[in-house]
């Protein structure tokens, strides 16, 4: 998968950065509070170094207490993905919903995250296949097997319902400004599949796999924090 | 909390490979047609040949099959029709099978397969070593039983 020389980078840097963290405070303090709005830098990067591949995600999350977020990400994805024996086009959007819990002690005046959270997910596709290749272990005809599809057979009104488990830093790099990683575990519930074909791709959910429900997804924002109040910790 | 990390970094990297894109030659492809033989005067008992020749329509190389009570024949994928030649001890006869080929899905790595619906299976007459052709079922899906007897 292309993903995955980007995911190891990310999760070198990942642990990088849980290393650098790592001490405690106890002096009161006073902590911010606020919404967080950004957008994934990882889908523009990836659509630059990866054929086929468009996406935009806007993230977003809410302090509701000193530990707990609500948070989430809303995107679209198109990926076309060309085997020796598939040609087959997603694209669709997709919505995120759940909560992250900073596990982190920050000192005095930092306040910066060391996440573990969890997602619901769910994706509106539509997926157009464009070509195949016909499998016949005897080819005594030497028929031409590789088939492109003079229409191409589209199926749209399609689904995804997945859980995603995930652990992310997020450190302010300036005032208000902060950046993100986490990378996802994707673990799939139900999905609507095209007849005669499956759903290999759903956006948000990222590649599906044959032989199980488990997929993996990464994503790296650069926010901003609108502060909204503030709250001395006890 | 380090250690957790870390079991997740793992589990996310090894769940980051593909086993799923290699086709497994155990996997069921495009069926060929599967024909038996039978007794002509027993219809009941099945019949090995000898040595039976299939020659495709305008093809030069044949299908040799020696001993058997079975032959599978492949049915051409892009045409509706495939014709047959097949030949015992010199004499010949021609297999004529209509059909409606349709793809169906089979995984990532596979892509997909051809099954095919038979319309009308005939031995061209004059018949001459071959008496007559039963169809036992018209749906090519799967080559693990057979579709058609021969008696002869």
């Amino acid at each position: 998968m292309t993903v995955s020389p980007m995911l190891r980078y990310f999760i070198s840097l990942l642990i990088l950065s849980a290393q650098l963290v790592g001490a405690q405070d106890s002096i009161p303090k006073i902590e911010r509070y606020g919404l967080r709005v950004g957008v994934d830098m990882s889908k523009p990067i990836r659509a630059m170094v990866e054929d086929g591949y468009k996406g935009l995600e806007l993230t977003a999350d809410y302090r509701i207490s000193r530990n707990l977020y609500v948070a989430g990400e809303i995107g679209t994805e198109e990926k076309r993905v060309t085997s020796e024996v598939l040609d087959f086009k997603t694209s669709g959007s997709y919505l995120k919903v759940g909560v992250d819990i900073n596990t982190y002690k920050n000192w005095i005046g930092m306040e910066n995250q060391i996440l573990v959270g969890f997602r619901l997910g769910l994706s509106a596709h539509q997926q157009e296949l464009l070509g195949y290749t016909i499998s016949q272990k005897n080819q005594y005809w030497e028929e031409p097997l590789d088939v492109m599809l003079a229409s191409t057979q589209k199926s749209d009104g399609l689904s995804g319902q997945w859980i995603e488990f995930l652990i992310g830093v997020k450190a302010e790099l300036m005032r208000n400004f902060y950046m993100g990683l986490s990378v996802r575990m994707h673990h799939l519930l139900n999905d609507t599949r095209p007849s005669n074909f499956d759903n290999l791709y759903i956006p948000g959910f990222n590649r599906v796999s044959d032989f199980g429900p488990w997929g993996v997804g990464l994503n790296y924002t650069v926010m901003y924090q609108l502060p909204l109040y503030k709250k001395q910790v006890k | 909390m380090d250690k957790k990390i870390f079991f997740l970094l793992v589990l996310a990297s090894v769940l980051s490979c593909e086993p799923d894109d290699i086709c497994e030659s155990s996997i069921p492809d495009t069926p060929a047609l599967v024909i038996r033989l039978y007794d002509a005067a027993q219809p009941d008992q099945l019949k090995p040949i000898g040595s039976l020749t299939a020659t495709g329509q305008g093809l030069e190389t044949s299908l040799v099959f020696q001993q058997t009570d079975s032959i599978t024949l492949p049915l051409r994928v892009t045409q509706n029709q495939t014709d047959f030649t097949l030949a015992t001890e010199d004499i010949e006869d021609m297999l004529k099978i209509q059909y409606i080929p349709s793809d169906k899905y089979i995984s990532r790595a596979c892509g997909f397969k051809t099954v095919f619906s038979i319309n009308n299976i005939q031995i061209e007459e004059p018949k001459n070593w071959i008496q007559s052709i039963e169809l036992i079922t018209s749906e090519v899906v799967h080559d693990s039983l057979a579709h058609v007897k021969i008696f002869h």
